[in-house]
């Protein structure tokens, strides 16, 4: 009996080093948001009181909210359609056998191993500077209206390559001989395209998309970077709003309140998504 | 005829993709033109390619960066972030993948897998108040605690899904050998993980290399920056001197660049294998 309780231990010391980190990390602090965010902690003093749901009743009356969600979901929908549609072209287009296939796979995926700041740092320039030179225009990073197009732009160049390995690795292992008897049956590439390669890379789609959600609505780099949010709050994201509530407003408990139903948003789109995705693999 | 139109259509689209490459290439290339021009080039023309190269841009930027102290503190967080996170995850995977009956450790994979969903913007407000309140902002284990904590789920996960495939055979004859279970595991079952240590360790080094989240509310004062959170602050501020602000990305570049061209085949793979299991 002794015996097989010291067994139990060993066996569970296993597991003692890597939750002594991710307790520490990730689910105290879970918790302490939750207590947090009940809270009208302002981020700085040692006191704070309890405030019972006001922060949560603030979400709902408030319409701060209204702009970096409004940012955010459209950030999430640009990425979705510009990094998946362009990520799938470029794999198509390394998946065929042509002089410097290595090297342009390898440029396309190039930009993935910089960091967010270098990134926005150069595009900053680029859309400041060279925009100007080649096209006449001012900078896009600069007006409201144009500022999350071109963020979205940065990250899907930063970030594209990644998708397209995905895709890549999907599309080798579409067998050649479903191409070959589409072409028997006279199907044009269009056809093709739509009834061998879309169903047969379908849980690529489903990883990429749900990925470019999930990823999409977490937005926070980027727009931190090259604009800090602006101009007037026309690139502030939800997870920018969170992080400013903390250092900027002073009002951490509020801050809080809004993370906590952020990811239960989260949760909900990721679920959805994955759902209806995983539902179209089946049928096929 | 089909055969010749094939051939032009395949020629257009080579054309297509190299104008990509290029488009895909050219922030690279504008970075190196950047670096390597005087203030004086730059005004008169933008792109145009100069007939010197201003070397001396990169030392000046070496040294109003303290490029040395910031590749330091990004070295030291990498290499001993990612030998925990290895060290950690390859032990705890390995004990649930083989406890996979057992309660606790069902447990403990669910905990993991809820984990993976969790942006870490919902835990920015508290880390920042535990830190604060340990005295650990600032410091660079506080950092790097964080960055082992936050990326356990996703090794731990990676791990998992290896360990699954490898027989248990050899582990039993080890223990009939009366061999203990650190050891057998240590000496007979990490040598087998070999090929997920080097994804997990070859992707986060990519990954805590550039991490920029944790930097920015753990790491402020200059003595304790990395190379990010350095170029945050440099980029902010140093914008009179363009040149000497691209000769830093330049310099920042190389480290990770020539990682990548070294790691490419175990990046790429490790990348499409997470992925797609995930």
């Amino acid at each position: 009996m002794s015996n097989r309780f010291r067994d139990g231990m060993v066996r569970f010391s296993f597991l003692i080093p890597a939750f002594a980190f991710f307790s520490f990390a990730m689910i105290i602090p879970f918790f302490m948001g939750i207590h947090v965010s009940f809270t009208d902690w302002n981020g700085i003093s040692p006191s704070y009181n309890f405030v019972g749901l006001d922060n949560f009743k603030k979400i709902f009356t408030n319409a701060d909210i209204l702009k970096p969600l409004k940012n955010t979901i459209y950030y999430m929908v640009m990425s979705v359609i510009f990094s998946n549609v362009l990520a799938l072209l470029l794999a198509m287009a390394v998946n065929r056998s042509f002089v410097g296939r290595n090297l342009s796979r390898t440029i396309f995926f190039l930009p993935t191993v910089l960091s967010a700041v270098l990134v926005s740092f150069i595009w900053g320039f680029i859309y400041r500077e060279v925009f100007r030179l080649l096209f006449g225009i001012n900078s896009l990073l600069g007006s409201p209206d144009t500022v999350m197009p071109a963020i979205v732009g940065i990250d899907v160049w930063n970030s594209v390559g990644i998708s397209m390995i995905i895709f890549l690795s999907a599309l080798t292992g579409v067998p050649k001989d479903l191409y070959e008897a589409a072409e028997v049956d006279g199907a044009k590439a269009w056809q093709k395209f739509k009834n061998v390669t879309v169903p047969m890379i379908m849980p690529a789609i489903t990883v990429n998309v749900t990925l470019a959600i999930t990823y999409g609505l977490r937005v926070f780099t980027t727009p931190l970077i090259a604009t800090n949010g602006g101009p007037v709050r026309a690139s502030e994201t939800i997870a920018i709003y969170i992080y400013r509530n903390l250092f900027d407003f002073k009002k951490a408990g509020y801050g809080q309140a809004v993370s906590m139903i952020f990811l239960i948003l989260l949760v909900l789109i990721g679920w959805f998504v994955s759902r209806v995705l995983r539902s179209k693999e089946v049928e096929m | 005829m089909p055969e010749t139109k094939k051939k032009i259509s395949n020629g257009i689209l080579n054309i297509l993709t190299y104008m990509l490459a290029l488009v895909f290439l050219f922030p690279f290339l504008i970075s190196i033109l950047m670096a390597i021009k005087t203030p004086a080039e730059t005004t008169d023309s933008l792109l145009k390619i100069p007939s010197h190269i201003a070397w001396g841009n990169f030392s000046s930027a070496w040294e109003i960066t303290h490029f040395t102290n910031s590749f330091m503190n990004s070295a030291i967080s990498t290499v001993s972030g990612v030998a925990l996170i290895v060290f950690c995850s390859s032990m705890a995977a390995f004990a649930i993948s083989r406890n996979s009956k057992k309660r606790v450790f069902q447990f403990a994979e669910l905990l993991i897998l809820a984990a993976l969903m969790v942006p870490f913007q919902v835990i920015i407000i508290p880390v920042y108040k535990l830190l604060k309140s340990m005295d650990m902002i600032n410091t660079l284990y506080g950092y790097v605690i964080m960055l082992v904590g936050t990326s356990i789920p996703y090794s731990t996960f990676l791990y998992i899904g290896f360990i699954k495939s490898v027989p248990r055979e050899l582990e039993e004859a080890s223990v009939i050998d009366g061999c203990g279970p650190y050891r057998m595991f240590w000496q007979i079952v990490f040598p087998l993980l070999k090929p997920i240590t080097a994804t997990v360790a070859i992707l986060h080094v990519m990954w805590l290399w550039n991490e920029f989240n944790i930097a920015l509310i753990v790491l402020q004062k200059t003595a304790v920056r990395t190379i990010p959170m350095m170029q945050y602050f440099f980029f902010g501020q140093y914008t009179t001197n363009l040149n000497l602000a691209f000769a830093s990305a330049v310099l920042t570049m190389i480290p990770i660049l020539i990682f990548f061209v070294l790691a490419q085949k175990q990046i790429i793979g490790g990348l499409t294998n997470g992925a797609v299991k995930g």
